[in-house]
């Protein structure tokens, strides 16, 4: 573990800038077409229910990395195994994100550009900033949340301003097929992005005022849940539920369609830019919890050392893990959540929390027995 | 040793941060002001591009002399679009470059077999804007009206793309209308698409040349002229003058226009400006029955009184109102008939509906353009005012002369 610590203010734009992150603008949760809006704010909700859970064993152990605690929980055996395959865990996410993130720039604007120098130079990016530690990526992280928004409220004025929302398209709102909203929540939005908040609980320890944590993490899930939402509503309204279910990038689509005056048009780069704030955030996280459990877990001295081995392994496994673009996102919606995600997000998590609870009410119980006896 | 380890990492990142492998310098592209899609002889497609030639583009009067026309066309042919627009590299010196391409032109024979296959490129292919605005060759093919020169605005494209702006605002009888907003009617069983057309007039071998700018009355000149009613993805029919305002008032698209209306036993007597239109499409099912309402609100001052009349008196201008409201209502009623008789919901009546009966739409959306639509109920309310009579209250001329 680093010796560093992180502001309210920093943890809270980090959750928001890593929530938002590649959410943003791949099409997430589009089976529920036209309340997909709805299922990602039900998403954010369990998100939180999550978050608490996670929290919750944190506050039993304070100033300990779930690598460590785990240990204390289940046993040193038991405990080393969970910690190893939570690092395997957060380098395949970390991939995967990358993966996205390369896909998205190969697709939209370097066409002609190979999938691994892109990844590769995100992964070199990722590398400085994780060997500078989790300060400077705090601080990149207030730098580009402040840019971000601003982006994002031009954006929202723009799109308002050339007239392209059609409230109708939202319609009929959550008349039925709660079914499907139902499904989308349980095995898509729940787990990405809010689920993902499993990656801060390595960083819970580096909060400066522990005691927030509860309340900032759920303020910012909830934000960020209704950022997401809002642009999910309005990529709906402006594009028309047939072509916002089949595209790959909808805020893409929705911001080409801004044309204001025939003058302020082709606004690409507001997108490119989400994209690449969002994916190097979601990206250093994974990629910096996924090493400092490595050096937590081996007991190494630095963690500085592995970084340089740890981009490798993300950036070829981003290579490799799929075929093709198809391949990638049908293994990220349909083999991911219920084999990776279940388990690590919530599973593991609850069962950890059950038997901490247990282990310390016992000792609770001993420990007065003593004051009493005392 | 570290020292010389950093610089070198710094010169390596700086090449690669330059993103230069992706680079097209903007001598190497052509830009495409238009794109035409026709069939071809050999092959199926017959792909035309209008390349703006930046030289030729006025601002640079002095250089005059070697000036030919501000575009220039190349045509190519190709199996599928993708093949026919990389074919054209055979005798294309740049490579093609859609990124301000600002009109997509669709041959008429090429609109009635159906555009499902054109529509997949510009919206897949990340250079080519959903903005681009999508008109139907009437009467000819794209590859003609492309080739056709325009002097007000040199660069033909933009003419199209003007034309139908202003067009559609300010008379309402024509669409404009984006790739992007054509998409989601293409496969819609609830909404039909509707597309403008264009033609071109008069001598067509002369349009090509530099004499159609250089006459002051353009030899052959573009008209935009008509709405183009698809049925799924092909076009069926045309609606035209005023039958193509109706389908407008009713999809809103209406900003201005100028009515006529009759009096007594003069044909047009007043002209009416329309300033502010809206209207509003209402739905319910009762009984198994649908029932559409289509509610226009409209409002506007007299700008020519051909008659006499005394306008200065508020009870005579109530005339002329519901004369105007009778005549906008009788506008919108032919164009509902007439769609009902090509069995073409252009109206999106289907999606109001099921707007507000899900369970009963999905009953009907497979016979609703065949059976349904045809024989549906559409009540029209016009509210609409006229609000002012401008600088003239009595057309005083016409007090001595008389009615005539």
């Amino acid at each position: 573990m680093e010796n560093a610590k992180l502001s309210s203010y920093q943890f809270f734009v980090m959750i928001l800038l890593f929530e938002m992150g590649t959410s943003l603008v791949i099409s997430l949760g589009s089976d529920a077409k036209q309340n997909t809006w709805f299922s990602i704010l039900l998403g954010s909700l369990i998100g939180i229910l999550f978050y608490h859970v996670n929290y919750k064993i944190y506050t039993y152990y304070p100033n300990e990395l779930p690598s460590s605690y785990s240990k204390k929980i289940v046993g040193k055996f038991l405990g080393s195994i969970l910690g190893y395959f939570y690092i395997i865990y957060f380098t395949y996410i970390c991939a995967r994100v990358t993966r996205d993130f390369g896909e998205l720039l190969v697709a939209v604007a370097y066409t002609q550009t190979p999938l691994f120098i892109v990844n590769a130079i995100m992964i070199i990016l990722c590398v400085f900033a994780v060997k500078k530690g989790i300060e400077v990526i705090a601080r990149t992280a207030e730098i580009n949340f402040a840019l971000m928004y601003l982006f994002a409220i031009t954006g929202l004025i723009l799109i308002l301003v050339s007239g392209l929302i059609e409230l109708e398209n939202l319609k009929p709102v959550l008349r039925n097929n709660w079914g499907t909203i139902l499904r989308v929540v349980i095995l898509e939005t729940a787990f990405v992005p809010f689920g993902e908040m499993i990656a801060f609980t390595y960083l819970f320890p580096y909060l400066n005022y522990s005691k927030n944590g509860r309340f900032l993490g759920s303020f910012a899930i909830l934000l960020s849940g209704i950022n997401l939402s809002i642009t999910a509503a309005i990529n709906v309204a402006v594009l028309s539920v047939p072509l916002f279910e089949n595209t790959q990038f909808p805020l893409l689509s929705t911001i080409q369609y801004i044309s204001i005056g025939n003058f302020i048009e082709r606004l690409d780069i507001f997108f490119i830019f989400a994209a690449f704030i969002g994916a190097f955030f979601k990206i250093v996280i994974f990629f910096y919890v996924a090493v400092i459990a490595t050096t937590d877990l081996f007991h190494l001295k630095d963690h500085k050392k592995i970084v340089y081995p740890f981009g490798l392994i993300v950036l070829f496994l981003s290579q490799t893990i799929a075929s093709n673009y198809q391949e990638h996102i049908n293994e990220g919606l349909k083999f991911v959540p219920p084999h990776l995600h279940i388990p690590f997000q919530i599973g593991i998590p609850v069962i950890l929390l059950v038997i901490a609870f247990l282990k310390n009410r016992k000792k609770e119980k001993n420990m007065s027995k003593t004051m009493k006896e005392g | 040793m570290t020292k010389r380890l950093n610089l070198f990492a710094f010169i390596c990142i700086t090449i690669l941060l330059a993103g230069c492998w992706n680079h097209r310098e903007l001598t190497d592209i052509g830009i495409i002001a238009a794109v035409g899609i026709d069939y071809g002889q050999d092959k199926r497609y017959n792909m035309t591009f209008q390349f703006v030639n930046p030289k030729n583009i006025a601002g640079n009067q002095q250089t005059s002399g070697l000036s030919g026309p501000a575009i220039t066309i190349y045509e190519s042919e190709g199996d599928n679009l993708l093949e026919a627009a990389r074919a054209a590299s055979q005798h294309v010196s740049r490579q093609l470059y859609f990124a301000h391409t600002d009109v997509l032109m669709i041959g008429e024979e090429v609109a009635r077999d159906g555009l499902t296959d054109i529509l997949d490129i510009p919206i897949r292919n990340p250079d080519f804007r959903s903005t681009a605005t999508i008109v139907i060759a009437k009467d000819s093919t794209a590859e003609q009206i492309l080739k056709t020169l325009t002097p007000l605005d040199q660069i033909p494209a933009n003419t199209i793309d003007k034309t139908l702006q202003f067009s559609e605002s300010r008379w309402g009888e024509d669409i404009h209308l984006t790739v992007g907003e054509l998409v989601p009617t293409i496969y819609s069983k609830s909404k039909q698409a509707v597309v403008s057309g264009f033609v071109l007039k008069g001598d067509k071998e002369k349009g090509k040349q530099d004499a159609n700018i250089q006459s002051s009355r353009p030899l052959a000149p573009l008209n935009a002229d008509g709405i183009g009613i698809f049925k799924g993805d092909k076009l069926i029919t045309w609606a035209e003058g005023k039958t193509a305002r109706g389908i407008n008032w009713i999809l809103n698209n209406i900003q201005s226009t100028v009515m006529a209306v009759d009096w007594k036993d003069k044909k047009d007597a007043f002209g009416i400006t329309i300033n502010l239109s809206k209207s509003k499409v209402s739905a319910n099912v009762k009984n198994n029955k649908p029932h559409i309402t289509v509610h226009i609100d409209a409002e506007g001052g007299i700008t020519e009184a051909d008659t006499f009349l005394d306008l200065s008196k508020a009870e005579e201008l109530i005339k002329v109102q519901n004369a105007l409201r009778k005549e906008i209502k009788k506008e919108i009623e032919n164009s509902i008939q007439f769609a009902q008789k090509h069995k073409a919901d252009v109206f999106g009546f289907g999606e109001k509906i099921s707007h507000v009966d899900e369970d009963y739409w999905k009953k009907v959306e497979d016979v609703w353009n065949e059976e349904i639509f045809p024989n549906l109920e559409v009540k029209v309310e016009v509210n609409a005012f006229i609000r002012r009579t401008y600088l003239i209250s009595k057309p005083f001329l016409y007090e001595h002369k008389g009615n005539d």
